[in-house]
């Protein structure tokens, strides 16, 4: 009996149900036989302390990265960061937190699903299973989960999520406070999506279109449905208001954004989408990594791609998926009207929306994008709008089913479907497996830590985080480490709240960016006392040299170690200033940048730090009197290089509007102090004036008239540094008759091919300075056959770094032919390459080369720098206080004159500084291109400063209006009840 | 069948033949290269407008239309399995556009006939 009435208990069991849950473990999969690993890298920046990452999210600022970047955007992530916070926070281990978290959102996939399917009306396990497969199944979401990309996530759960709350309302099966309170959760999971608002502005589309297919075929249910609508768009937009107020004040309140690069994003439009082709689209395969394919046509990024290429079973699959969409509209069920209209528009779109610029709908998206305001922010469109494409094929495939079960006969259509699924599944193993984390590969996203960076972790922790920043070498902006970790943000970010200044794709200042770059250039060439006389203008204290990075870049020598004091952390070595340095500081003097913003990069090490440097023309400057007694800087205008850069003597000239002692700074472009002359205004420079540095060589001080001044640099000469006698016998000769070469062999290369292949001769370039630049001149004279082509290429043992090409032509009269070469500051090699293409049409070819010759150029700059005064002896005391990243409060004691203060944080007008007595805000102005600075009036010798970032102000209100939002639902909730 | 092709053929004879001759004048038009640059005739442009006349002179309804979508992408796995992937591009391009119109021809007959 007891047994019977067990079979009976277990025959109940929804087999559906099982499956579904099963699916939702598809995670747990991904780390068998891991070990303790994580997957990691890349976008996917699973946080090493998720407490710290999630409570960024309640700050529209994030002081960590890069000087500081506005976080209006990023808030959004404030729910996705919770997860993985609160089993962090109970104690679990990080893989079990990221565990936990992937099988969270791959649940919420999978219920996603199979909440809209069930809102279908009556439809079968079987139809609601294909449903929730192809949904939570398919090549779209192997992009998403290998970079476990939160907006795509937040999108994918939500759309379901909508249309089957509104087809329930629609038909009645919830009622209109049933549909508030589940719009506040399923709000909540699409809160992420506002990391990217073009993926939330899809969400609102598509609950508008399902607006649209109901009403206008069946006006009957227009105002149920219309209030359904407003009331799920309402709460929806009113809980996510935390991240959408701040994000409008960023976008169109504080003079807007031009592009998507401010809110930092790359736009790929025409690039990365050349392979969304229409066919691709419609198999799901139009992600840009999958077409990325080295010379031997093996994919770069994504191994299993071939299978989808060149497999023939995986072909012809593709191609299902799309054909029993199309035929489920084909057997269209008249009763189910509004699902068939919302899938086929949906479906449409989708597809439109994700060619993009191609054929044969481009060019109405290039209108769009010309001609609707914002609609360029939808730059990957492929991915942001493919989810509608899947979701009308999950929603025709389960209507079709439906359908041919009544036309065919239930038991045959089932065996259809699951040979179907079987083989849909074999067609998605990628993601079932977790081979989408690229294993075994050197790009493997399945990452095991090395113990160092835990230790370096607790080190951090345990009071030795810097008030000031932290500036990582080597500086790829792609950061690799030789184990396995590669990612846009650097490991420092993953593991702390420690600021840092690290190269990065989405440093959008020019100022900063010029620094930056000049900062490692001096550090690479080892000119470390001016590379690290930069670091304070970042308010950085410490260097913190990676030895475990994979990079071209050199490896840092042991010489800088008498920098600072050194802590080496396995292969980790944090190299910090001895002496103070902090974000804020009251500068000496103040200078006057009279020419480009990257003439201060060039000049910054020179300039005696604490100094300001402001910009020429700046209006809130002026207000603020700053120009009064700031002193100048700027750069001489080089007049002779382009038409003699190998020359040994070069000139420059500056019309000065005000007279007075000024030093001159000489770029030194490894050029040897002792070795120039310098001649100021026809007079040659004493010697003893000339001091040579480790990057610049500084003359002076000289006294300066008004008006026109010149300098003349006379440098040593320029050595050709390609040796060419050998060329004619390696090209060989023998076969071309005395009367057919030139009148002076000796002196004229002859670049001469009877070969049925290419011919190439290389000459390599002896003593070169990857830090030099310098040019390639020749006479040229084409006598037949092909063109030969001439590389300039610098190469490291493994890999060719740059190319510097020039196609000749064919001009039969000798011709001057220049190529000018910029190396990347690589330590590497070069050489100048002929290439004479192989026989065409079985005829030779012949080409003269004279004249050869690689000389490095003097495009050294020179600066005129303001001989400074004394600079001030009252500079006040500052002690600076930490609130949060978007506040901070600066006590000054013993001020007795109105000073500069200098925020070392990106510039932005949000900042405001006010004495706290007051509260009035002082004038605001950009200093040294990048950093916020204040001109302090003095009216007491003590007092204190708070420093603010108002855009705060729109995240709390927002975050008022969202939490209003569920309360306001909540109350009238109980109020109807009543 | 045949008989029920011809009846079908019978009572739509006069917009056969106007589509007929409108299909004959497109494709000479398109292969002189008329109105190019302005308004570049291609073929793609030419399978819209027929389809559009099969609805307004054959009396193609949205089913119609949706398996002519099917076939061409049907005709584009036939493509994309044989790696003339040119083709497979083509015939998917016109699978496509035979989708959309479907859908627009299924939004209006859904106006005028489901409308309550």
């Amino acid at each position: 009996m007891k047994r019977e009435k067990k079979l009976g208990r277990v025959k109940k069991i929804n087999w559906l149900m099982v499956v579904l849950v099963l699916m939702a473990l598809t995670p747990v999969f991904w780390f068998v036989n891991k070990g303790g690993a994580l997957i990691n890298g890349l976008d996917t920046n699973f946080p090493l302390d998720p407490i710290v990452w999630f409570a960024r999210r309640f700050y529209v600022w994030n002081s960590v990265t890069n000087m500081g970047v506005d976080f209006s955007s990023s808030v959004a992530g404030l729910f996705f960061h919770l997860i993985q916070a609160i089993p962090f926070y109970f104690g679990a281990s990080l893989q079990l937190t990221e565990i936990l978290s992937l099988v969270f959102w791959y649940g919420m996939v999978v219920f996603g699903a199979y909440y809209g399917v069930s809102s279908f009306g009556k439809v079968s396990r079987m139809a609601k299973l294909l449903f929730v497969a192809v949904y939570a199944y398919n090549i779209y979401l192997f992009n998403t989960w290998e970079n476990v990309k939160v907006s795509n996530l937040a999108l994918v759960v939500a759309l379901p999520l909508f249309l089957g709350l509104l087809q329930r309302y629609k038909r009645k099966e919830v009622e209109i406070g049933g549909l508030a309170v589940r719009s506040i959760v399923f709000g909540v999971l699409a809160a992420g999506s506002g990391i990217n608002p073009a993926y939330f502005s899809v969400i609102v589309l598509s609950i508008v279109i399902y607006l649209f297919v109901s009403i206008t075929f069946n006006w009957g249910e227009m105002k149920r449905v219309s209030r359904g609508v407003f009331v799920s768009l309402v709460v929806l937009v009113g809980v996510n208001m935390f991240w959408i107020l701040p994000l409008i004040s960023f976008m169109f309140l504080s003079g807007g954004v031009s592009g998507l690069e401010e809110l930092g994003f790359t736009n790929w439009l025409a690039s990365l989408s050349e392979h969304t082709s229409l066919v691709n689209v419609l198999r799901l395969q139009g992600a840009w990594d999958w077409y990325a394919l080295d010379e031997a046509g093996f994919p770069l990024y994504i191994p299993y791609a071939l299978n989808y290429f060149y497999s023939l079973p995986f072909i012809a699959f593709s191609y299902v998926l799309p054909v029993l969409a199309m035929s489920s509209l084909v057997f269209w069920d008249k009763s189910k009207g509004v699902l068939y209209r919302f899938f086929a528009v949906i479906l449409v779109l989708g597809i439109f929306m994700g060619t993009g610029l191609n054929g044969p709908t481009g060019v109405l998206y290039r209108l769009l994008v010309s001609h609707v305001p914002f609609f360029s922010f939808y730059r990957s469109p492929w991915y942001i709008f493919t989810p509608l494409t899947v979701l009308a094929y999950a929603g025709l495939l389960a209507l079709l089913y439906e359908r041919l079960k009544v036309w065919m006969g239930k038991e045959l259509v089932t065996g259809f479907a699951v040979i179907f699924l079987v083989g849909y599944a074999f067609y998605s193993y990628p993601l079932i497996t977790g081979k989408i984390f690229r294993l075994g590969r050197a790009d493997s996203f399945v990452v095991s830590f090395p113990k160092y960076i835990w230790e370096a972790k607790g080190w951090i922790e345990n009071g030795k985080q810097t008030s000031a920043r932290v500036v990582t070498y080597p500086d790829d902006d792609l950061e690799s480490f030789e184990w396995g970790y590669r990612g846009t943000e650097s490991i420092l970010g993953l593991i702390s709240d420690q600021e840092f200044i690290t190269p990065s794709f989405n440093v959008s200042n020019k100022s900063f960016r010029y620094l930056l770059d000049k900062f490692y250039r001096l550090l690479k060439m080892g000119s470390y006392d001016s590379a690290l006389a930069i670091l304070p203008y970042f308010g950085a204290d410490t260097l913190l040299i990676k030895d475990d990075a994979s990079s071209l870049s050199p490896k840092i020598d042991t010489d800088i170690e008498s920098w600072g004091k050194l802590t080496t952390i396995g292969s980790w070595r944090f190299l910090e200033k001895e002496g103070k340095t902090q974000k804020f500081y009251i500068p000496g003097s103040v200078y006057k940048n009279l020419g480009e913003i990257q003439d201060f990069a060039d000049v910054a090490s020179y300039l005696t730090f604490p100094t300001a440097v402001v910009s020429l023309g700046d209006s809130e400057v002026a207000k603020a009197k700053v120009y009064d007694g700031a002193r100048d800087f700027g750069r001489f205008k080089h007049i002779n290089y382009e038409n003699n850069p190998s020359g040994r003597d070069q000139l420059y000239e500056y019309d000065f509007a005000k007279g007075g002692e000024y030093y001159f700074v000489v770029e030194r472009n490894g050029v040897v102090g002792s070795e120039i002359e310098v001649w100021f205004n026809d007079e040659l420079v004493r010697r003893n004036l000339i001091e040579e540095k480790d990057a610049v060589i500084v003359i002076g001080p000289l006294a300066v008239d008004d008006g026109m001044n010149r300098v003349k640099l006379v440098f040593p000469e320029a050595q050709n540094l390609v040796d060419t006698s050998g060329f004619n016998e390696v090209v060989g000769l023998s076969k071309l008759r005395g009367e057919d070469l030139p009148e002076e062999p000796s002196q004229i290369l002859v670049a001469f091919n009877d070969w049925e292949k290419e011919k190439r001769i290389a000459l390599p370039v002896s003593n070169f300075d990857p830090f030099v630049n310098y040019q390639l001149t020749f006479d040229y004279k084409y006598i037949y056959g092909s063109v030969p082509i001439i590389d300039v290429l610098q190469s490291v043992p493994s890999t060719p770094l740059k190319v510097f090409p020039l196609s000749v032509g064919s001009n039969m009269d000798w011709e001057r032919k220049v190529i000018r070469v910029e190396p990347a500051g690589i330590i590497s090699n070069l050489e100048v390459a002929f290439r004479m293409p192989g026989k065409n049409m079985g005829g030779r070819s012949k080409s003269y080369f004279e004249n050869l010759e690689f000389r490095r150029v003097f495009n050294n700059d020179v600066f005129f720098v303001e001989k400074p005064g004394d600079g001030r002896s009252d500079v006040p005391e500052i002690v600076v206080e930490k609130i949060s990243p978007v506040k901070y409060r600066v006590s000054v004691g013993g001020a007795t004159d109105d000073f500069v203060m200098v925020f070392s944080e990106t510039y932005s007008s949000e900042w405001k500084m006010a004495k706290i007595d007051d509260g009035a805000p002082l004038v605001h102005f950009s200093v040294n291109g990048f950093a916020n600075g204040w001109m302090v009036p003095v009216e007491d010798e003590d007092f204190i400063l708070e420093v603010y970032y108002e855009r705060q102000n729109f995240y709390l209100t927002g975050g008022v209006m969202s939490l209003g939002t569920m309360v306001v639902v909540g109350v009238w909730l109980v109020r109807k009840r009543k | 069948m045949k008989s029920a092709f011809s009846d079908w053929a019978k009572e739509r004879m006069p917009g056969l033949f106007v589509f007929n001759l409108l299909m004959m004048v497109l494709l000479l038009l398109k292969s002189a290269g008329y109105f190019h640059p302005y308004l570049p005739l291609t073929i793609n442009v030419v399978f819209v407008i027929a389809m559009v006349l099969a609805v307004c002179l054959l009396g193609a309804n949205s089913r119609a239309i949706f398996i002519l979508a099917v076939l061409f992408w049907i005709l584009a796995g036939w493509f994309g399995v044989w790696k003339i992937n040119i083709w497979a591009e083509r015939s998917a391009i016109y699978a496509y556009q035979a989708m959309v119109i479907g859908v627009v021809l299924v939004l209006v007959e859904s106006f005028c006939r489901d409308r309550v």
